[in-house]
């Protein structure tokens, strides 16, 4: 199973460009007059998450901070260097309220995961990884009555964690797709780390550090700092979830007994609709 | 039916660029594939099944397979954006859901 691509070396401006998307999809002529681009359509869900919830920019920033943290031990990290919660609010402001620290980066790059049936992994020479739990949700605006500080991992979340038959709190390593700072925060609430509109709270203060705090969340360095192969986060999520299982993650982000992990994601607009989906595996 | 436990991640590989003028797409995917099968201990020989997103040029997951030279039997596309299991083999529904139509978000 593969995943590349080269938006950086194309020169594509990911976030702040409107895209072409195809006419014939049906919202095609309520939505593409206004030429949305992704980062105004993520900062529409943080301003309405600040508005609810009494979120700040501070807290967005701790993130960013973490995943920071985390990337300085990466040699490959696009952005190595630590950062602080004032780098972040005195970086340029690129759809208020996100800055430029609030975004993730645009790569080149790519990933791959090999699956093979329990028979065929037990007799390969690598630690056992296992997947126990999946769930997959379209979220949308149904026919208009919809909350945008919701993702769709308030549905993806439970099914996987259903069929897994653990919990958030079960979980030592969270891969967390991470476009933008906010959505970190939505979807560690829809997954259950922290109640909803409690995402911020949760966040700061270096709570997904490494070491630091109860989570320990993209250990890479995430989009945020590491890299965002074709613009997508979902591949390298995996992998840095499979690199604590095995323990083979840098000494310096490796979690202790690390032997449940989960991958998160979501595609496309946070504040239109997206695919999400989870994943729990554990080491046997 | 379910997931649970009847699959294993038995390889990964995380391509080591992150600018990459020089290579083509197609190079990228196939370079992680190959990297991810060293990584469990496997050849392209033992591979049987192929899945990929839009990100991987060509109809579905055709052009890519032919290019690495897969020989398959089990062979998906998917586009959703790309969450973690976007590309996943689907398995049956194994419970219902409440209409749709209820859903609120």
């Amino acid at each position: 199973m593969t995943l590349a691509g080269k938006p950086r070396s194309e020169g594509m401006a990911t976030g702040t460009a409107p895209r072409a998307r195809d006419p014939n999809q049906p919202e095609a002529p309520w939505e593409a007059p206004y030429a949305i681009t992704t980062a105004n359509g993520y900062a529409m869900c943080a301003m309405r998450h600040m508005y609810e919830y009494g979120t700040t920019s501070e807290q967005l920033a701790w993130v960013k901070v973490a995943a920071s943290h985390h990337a300085r031990h990466n040699p490959h990290a696009m952005l190595p260097e630590v950062v602080t919660v004032e780098d972040v609010l005195n970086s340029p402001l690129i759809a208020d309220p996100l800055h430029r620290l609030d975004c993730c980066v645009i790569s080149d790059g790519g990933g791959a995961i090999v699956l093979v049936r329990p028979e065929i992994a037990k007799k390969l020479k690598r630690p056992l990884v296992r997947i126990i739990g999946v769930g997959e949700a379209v979220k949308h605006l149904t026919g208009g009555t919809f909350d945008l500080t919701i993702s769709g991992a308030a549905r993806a979340g439970p099914m996987a964690f259903a069929e897994a038959g653990v919990t958030a709190a079960d979980i030592k390593y969270a891969s967390i797709y991470d476009s933008f700072t906010i959505t970190v925060i939505m979807q560690l609430e829809d997954l259950g780390f922290c109640p909803k509109g409690a995402g911020g709270k949760f966040v700061a203060d270096g709570n997904l550090i490494s070491g630091v705090g109860k989570l320990p969340f993209n250990t890479d360095g995430g989009g945020l700092c590491n890299n965002h192969p074709a613009n997508r986060g979902s591949m390298t999520k995996v992998l840095e979830a499979v690199r604590q299982l095995r323990g083979e993650a840098h000494p310096a982000v490796q979690v202790k007994n690390c032997d449940l992990a989960l991958a998160q994601g979501t595609g496309f607009q946070l504040a239109t609709r997206h695919g999400s989906a989870t994943m729990i595996m554990e080491r046997e | 039916m379910t997931i649970k436990g009847r699959a294993y991640i038995a390889g990964i590989f995380e391509h080591p660029a992150r600018l990459a003028p020089d290579k083509t797409v197609a190079q990228l995917h196939a370079e992680v594939a190959l990297g991810a099968l060293a990584d469990a201990g496997l050849t392209r020989d033992d591979v049987d099944g192929y899945f990929c997103s839009g990100d991987a040029p060509g109809p579905g997951p055709a052009s890519m397979a032919e290019y690495m030279n897969l020989k398959l039997r089990h062979m998906d596309s998917t586009e959703i954006g790309a969450p973690p299991t976007s590309h996943w083999p689907r398995m049956p529904p194994k419970r219902s859901h409440s209409a749709s139509a209820m859903w609120r978000w």
